[in-house]
């Protein structure tokens, strides 16, 4: 349907070029990135900014074979899913208690669940390394993965909640007085309803997950378990590296997440849009 | 009965015995973080190493070496390293930068003196004195040097025939280099190079050795202070050259400084101030400008100056350490032996063009003419006084540079003074 | 009827379905932060022995021109919130005008987010260079460079309007138009009979409706500009020129991580909590007015 713009015809026509140059800039950097990593070094050097003249695939060789980078992407693809899978069922069980279960505690500790949504990783990273060397799961998948979780997870509860803050409280009302107890009123009738919203934080928590680099770098030293944004980070030279194959190697990175997101594109939308309305 | 049982036993211990011990000989494995490892290019590290590790491996059958890449960011790499000591568990053998750093980690470190009594001799007494603790000689040796570092300028003699300069002569003083610099901006060419503040850097280095001589130590206990004038000069030297714009002014925001070493191996500029470890060096800039195209000089010889030419250098650059919690210490030890010594040190001195402080190892390509200049001023070696402060001081004297000379912020006295006032902190 | 809303407690279920979280939490975060709120009492280089020594660390941080420094450039960054707010309702309510294909646009401008700091930080770190492709435009055009990276204003505003502007739009557009379509229909169309001007109905109409949204946005920013700038601002001007893009989180990563100085950042995290704190309370009490 088609409803009268309250724009005149030239502000629509500023409005339409500002909205082009964004897109420019937007898409700018990744243009940048896909044709630095088809140059060789000797081509960047002279000619950093225009189209490749003599397109070449050797920075990704380099960066996926002497780099490992095609390894690394199959360890990440390893670590990646489980932690997601961790990661959607504690942030729908305590999104579930802090959304719909009435406790004594429910204020204080939600803020605190919120309190800790903010930290960097920074700060927290020697500590967690220190954690699980102590847990003896120093480089170990199942290592990363915990401390992947915990550090992740108060995001992912806090949208839980609100998705099931906003859920009408009739049908957990109508099924417990079936009698039914609350583990099964989660798992038949409110998990199913949120799907969309446990896809959504999946993807978030996909993204979050895969291109983490603290805790990953501390926590698998051995170069066979690494995951490839730690692997882009150590292909740096003492001096910084070469950008075409810095690029290749973030291209290489960048493939599965940019998957993620064309395929899912409408989960993510959802998951912002359910924020949004609510607030 | 009981006799022949007691025999079959016994057999069968024993050859329980040997096949563990075989297992064990034939399962020994050494493994090395590295934070060079990763470099692949033309000189890079990894080559040499790789042929290294084969070599050791044929040396010492059953041996595995496990070579492991690590960021070669400072500090993601000392994090990894801090990481492992928390855990007490990690590698057997990890490189390290010697100097003030290593103090920081000597009670992970293995005191190596009693592994390397046969060879100690063969190093120099400055990179030695650089891997023990508190750099003072005597005291527990607790890396095992595998380079030499230092800085210098570099310049490119075609430019220089260019501009109508005698590529022969370096222009050594600062009438001489100011001159060289008009010269060559006027012929079109870029008279210096920049890489970010590392060029600053590198400068006032060298210009330290000039200033200080052999009591460069004197910086840390006081007996020295950067108010000296020929330091000082230097320091107003580097303004105005870039008040005149010689020094390249783009250079400083230029995010990598591989990109600056890049440009001027590529003809970017007739100058550089670079380095004599194994990147931005005289073999990189040999080879892509031509091994009789690269000129060399230590530093700027200012008139007040009571030294002249001298070098300034690290005696060690990188080295191996043995960690503490290595369940096969003597073989880790071997290890290092081998690769900072003889054949191993030469391995990758000539492939990547950084200079051994081991004698067994010297004898370097003779080809390139500019190596024997640098061989000659290396004998009037000083020591650089960047690594004799604390952890980090590195990075708060750059952005302090980066105050003065980048931002132009603060004037040469005010820099002198807070630069003084962050070792005094 | 046995149950009463809002009134029965569920006994020990909610605990259980807590567990997993909590027990993460204490282990990986609480215990953490609890670590460095105790080492900021104390000398430590990150491993081996400690040693207690009180406030020292407080006060010298007081004196410490660089931790004021950071408080400063974080301060600036936080100037750039209300920008940012502003340009993303602005253009959420562009696209919402039926300008075709604001669908695909949304997608589009979402890519520098998907990229992820530090790419985007690499990237700009080589656009805004001196002999960069901004610079080679700007050249062409006016004959001389600007150089962003190097002049400490510039640095800084380049990194408040880079962060906390340009890559926040992406996901701020699908935010405020997913806020901005929830808004009653009739409400607009009555606005748009009555002959309002475009600026009349995004005062009148729209911003009101979407305030919630707005509100939390604004804590979203502020989130992020105390503890999410620190990938971007390292792979782009390293803190530099000097301390102009020095911020609270940068400090701490300096002297933890590259002088192992791990009680004296401490102290600096210390100050960095007391922030989120006041940030997790501002948002409580939106949540808690929302409820009403």
């Amino acid at each position: 349907m088609k409803k009268a713009s309250p724009f005149g015809p030239v502000a629509r026509l500023a409005v339409q070029a500002f909205m082009v140059l964004l897109v420019v800039a937007s898409v700018l950097p990744l243009y940048n990135v896909l044709s630095a990593s088809l140059k060789s070094l000797d081509e960047y050097a002279t000619n950093p900014i225009l189209l490749p003249q003599a397109p070449t695939l050797d920075n990704y060789q380099y960066a996926a074979f002497s780099g490992h980078l095609l390894q690394f992407t199959v360890n990440s693809l390893i670590y990646v899913p489980i932690g997601v899978v961790l990661y959607v069922i504690v942030c729908v069980m305590a999104g579930y208690a802090f959304g719909k279960m009435r406790f004594a505690l429910r204020r204080p500790l939600f803020l605190l669940v919120l309190f800790m949504s903010i930290f960097p990783q920074l700060l927290l990273a020697m500590q967690v390394s220190k954690l699980i060397s102590l847990m003896h799961l120093m480089n170990t998948g199942l290592g990363v993965v915990l401390a992947w979780v915990a550090y992740f997870a108060p995001f992912g509860t806090y949208i839980m909640t609100t998705y099931f803050t906003d859920m009408p409280y009739e049908l957990v009302e109508a099924a417990r007085i079936d009698g039914a107890s609350q583990f099964r009123i989660l798992i038949s009738i409110m998990a199913p309803l949120a799907l969309p919203m446990v896809a959504t934080i999946a993807i978030i928590g996909f993204q979050s997950m895969w291109s983490e680099l603290p805790f990953s770098m501390l926590i698998l030293q051995r170069e066979s378990l690494r995951t490839v944004t730690v692997g882009i980070a150590v292909l740096r030279g003492e001096y910084g590296l070469r950008v075409p194959i810095l690029s290749a190697a973030l291209v290489i990175a960048m493939v599965v997440p940019l998957a993620i997101f064309l395929l899912f594109q409408r989960y993510i939308t959802l998951g912002v849009t359910a924020g949004a309305v609510k607030g | 009965m009981l006799k022949e049982e007691l025999e079959m036993k016994k057999t069968i211990l024993g050859f329980a015995f040997v096949v563990v011990a075989a297992a064990s000989l034939v399962a020994q494995t050494i493994t090395v973080w590295d934070f060079k490892y990763s470099e692949v290019n033309a000189t890079g590290a990894q080559a040499p190493m790789k042929a290294n590790d084969a070599a050791f491996e044929k040396a010492n059958p059953g041996v595995t070496v496990v070579h492991v890449a690590q960021p070669t960011d400072d500090t993601q790499y000392y994090q990894i390293i801090q990481s492992a000591a928390t855990a007490n568990d990690g590698p057997d053998v990890a490189m390290f930068h010697p100097g003030a750093r290593v103090n920081g980690f000597a009670d992970i470190l293995v005191d190596l003196d009693p592994y390397i009594k046969d060879i100690k001799g063969q190093f120099t007494q400055a990179s030695i004195e650089m891997c023990s603790l508190n750099q003072k000689l005597g005291q527990s040796i607790k890396v095992l040097p595998l380079t030499m570092q230092g800085f210098g300028i570099y310049y490119n003699k075609g430019y220089f025939k260019k501009a109508g300069l005698d590529p022969e002569k370096a222009p050594k003083s600062p009438k001489d280099f100011l001159s060289a610099c008009e010269k060559l901006k006027a012929a079109g060419i870029v008279p210096i190079t920049t890489g970010q503040t590392y060029t600053i850097d590198f400068f006032l280095r060298c210009a330290a050795a000039n200033a200080y001589g052999p009591n460069v130590a004197g910086l840390v206990d006081g007996t020295q202070k950067f108010d000296n004038p020929v330091f000082k000069e230097s320091a107003a030297f580097l303004k105005t050259l870039i008040d005149k714009g010689y020094i390249e002014k783009e250079g400083f925001s230029r995010p990598y400084f591989m990109d600056s070493i890049d440009k001027f191996a590529s003809g970017g500029g007739a100058m550089f101030v670079g380095l004599l470890s194994d990147v931005g060096n005289w073999k990189a800039f040999s080879d892509k400008l031509g091994a009789d195209n690269v000129g060399y000089f230590p530093a700027v010889n200012f008139a007040d100056g009571k030294y002249k030419d001298q070098q300034v250098m690290q005696g060690a650059g990188i080295g191996y350490g043995v960690m503490k919690w290595s369940k096969n210490q003597k073989l880790a030890a071997a290890y290092i032996k081998y690769v900072s010594t003889g054949e191993g040190a030469k391995t990758y001195s000539s492939a990547t063009g950084a200079l051994s402080p081991n004698a067994a190892a010297a004898g370097g390509a003779t080809t390139y003419p500019v190596l024997k200049v640098i061989q000659g001023y290396l004998k009037s070696g000083q020591k650089d006084y960047i690594p004799m402060f604390y952890n980090g001081y590195e990075d708060d004297a750059n952005r302090l540079c980066d105050r003065a000379f980048v931002i132009g912020e603060l004037s040469i006295d005010s820099f002198i003074s807070e630069y003084q006032k962050l070792i005094t902190k | 009827m046995r149950y009463r809303r809002g009134f029965e407690r569920d006994g020990a279920a909610p605990y259980v379905f807590l567990a997993p979280l909590l027990v993460l939490l204490a282990a990986f975060m609480i215990y953490p932060v609890v670590m460095n709120i105790v080492t900021s009492f104390t000398e430590w280089k990150g491993y081996g022995p400690w040693k207690w020594i009180g406030l020292a660390n407080y006060k010298t941080m007081v004196a410490d021109e660089q931790f004021w420094a950071s408080i400063r450039n974080t301060g600036l960054m936080v100037l750039y919130i209300p920008l940012s707010t502003i340009v993303t309702l602005l253009i959420a309510a562009f696209l919402r005008e039926g300008i075709g294909g604001w669908k695909v646009y949304r997608a589009i401008l979402y890519i520098p987010n998907l990229l992820g700091y530090v790419l985007m930080g690499v990237i700009f770190s080589i656009y805004l260079r001196d002999d960069g492709a901004l610079n080679m435009v700007i050249k062409w055009i006016t004959g001389s460079t600007i150089h962003f990276l190097i002049t400490p204003v510039l640095a800084i505003n380049a990194v408040g309007f880079l962060l906390v502007v340009f890559l926040h739009l992406g996901f701020g557009l699908i935010y405020f138009l997913a806020a901005m379509n929830g808004i009653d229909k009739s409400i607009y169309e009555a606005a748009l009979i009555d002959g309002a001007s475009f600026w009349r109905t995004l005062f009148r109409v729209t911003i009101p409706s979407v305030r919630f949204a707005v509100e939390f946005w604004v804590v979203f920013n502020f989130i992020e500009v105390f503890a999410r700038m620190f990938s971007f601002i390292h792979t782009l001007t390293q803190g530099g020129p000097g301390y102009s893009t020095f911020t609270l989180e940068y400090g701490i990563f300096i002297q933890g991580f590259s002088k192992f100085k791990v009680g004296y950042s401490s102290a600096w995290s210390v100050v960095l909590f007391l922030f989120c704190a006041m940030i997790s309370v501002a948002q409580i009490r939106l949540m808690q007015r929302r409820d009403e």
